[in-house]
């Protein structure tokens, strides 16, 4: 029996990323803006604290306790 | 099997009665600074109560089977009751006013379907900075994006409104 081998490029075994009509994620483009207009301030925090907004307080908080029990910080 | 949240119905009736039963309290720590949007871990909800011998207290603690139990040495005062495990309590804050004077100027923050009121972001990190323990150094630079961020992103949401005096709802 003979099998035939396909060849695929590495880029193939990612997970398709839907294209936006605007090309860039709103959250994603909000934290460039905003991280380009305060000096100092790392994008990371930006775009993190940007996703935690879109939250409810109590989602936030139940996201933040989850998190902090399952890693033993200190 | 689903997993149950760590701060669920419980929890948030725990606050619910705090609330009816007009006890003074705020939510402080980094349990405050996730409240209002901070991208932070924390293990604990840390309560800042007024005065934790207060009965209206002591009357809700043991109505969700918890008790009150003062500091002894080095260990800090506690609420122990596994029902609400979740909750720590603080009786002093470093780098801070009195509780009536952050009361004040404290915000008010739906959770679930209560309110509580909560330590503003920038109080949050005089605090951090006053305790200035490793992790709060770790944790300052974080805080502090994430206040310049929600005042750029969202101005209207991180106005405090102070309260005329602590005690009215």
């Amino acid at each position: 029996m003979r099998f035939s081998v396909e060849r695929v490029s590495e880029t193939d075994l990612f997970e398709r990323v839907p294209a936006r009509p605007n090309g860039l994620d709103p959250v994603v483009a909000e934290a460039r803006r905003i991280a380009a207009k305060l000096p100092g301030i790392e994008f990371e925090n930006v775009w993190h604290t940007l996703l935690v907004l879109r939250e409810t307080p109590l989602q936030r908080l139940q996201g933040s306790l989850r998190r902090g029990r399952a890693a033993p910080l200190w | 099997m689903a997993e149950l949240p760590l701060f669920g119905k419980r929890e948030i009736a725990f606050l619910a009665a705090l609330r009816a039963a007009r006890v003074e309290f705020l939510v402080v720590g980094l349990s405050a600074a996730a409240l209002q949007g901070a991208p932070v871990v924390t293990r604990d909800v840390d309560l800042w109560v007024r005065d934790v011998a207060d009965e209206k207290f002591l009357a809700v603690l043991k109505r969700f089977g918890a008790a009150y139990v003062p500091p002894v040495g080095l260990n800090p005062p506690m609420i122990v009751g596994k029902r609400i495990d979740a909750f720590a309590l603080v009786v002093s804050m470093q780098g801070l006013n009195s509780f009536a004077a952050e009361y004040r100027r404290s915000r008010e923050i739906d959770v679930g379907t209560t309110k509580v009121r909560v330590l503003p972001l920038d109080r949050v990190i005089a605090s951090k900075r006053a305790v200035n323990r490793p992790k709060d150094r770790a944790v300052l630079p974080v805080l502090e994006d994430v206040l310049r961020t929600i005042k750029e992103a969202r101005p209207a949401q991180y106005r405090v409104r102070p309260r005329k005096r602590a005690g009215t709802r």
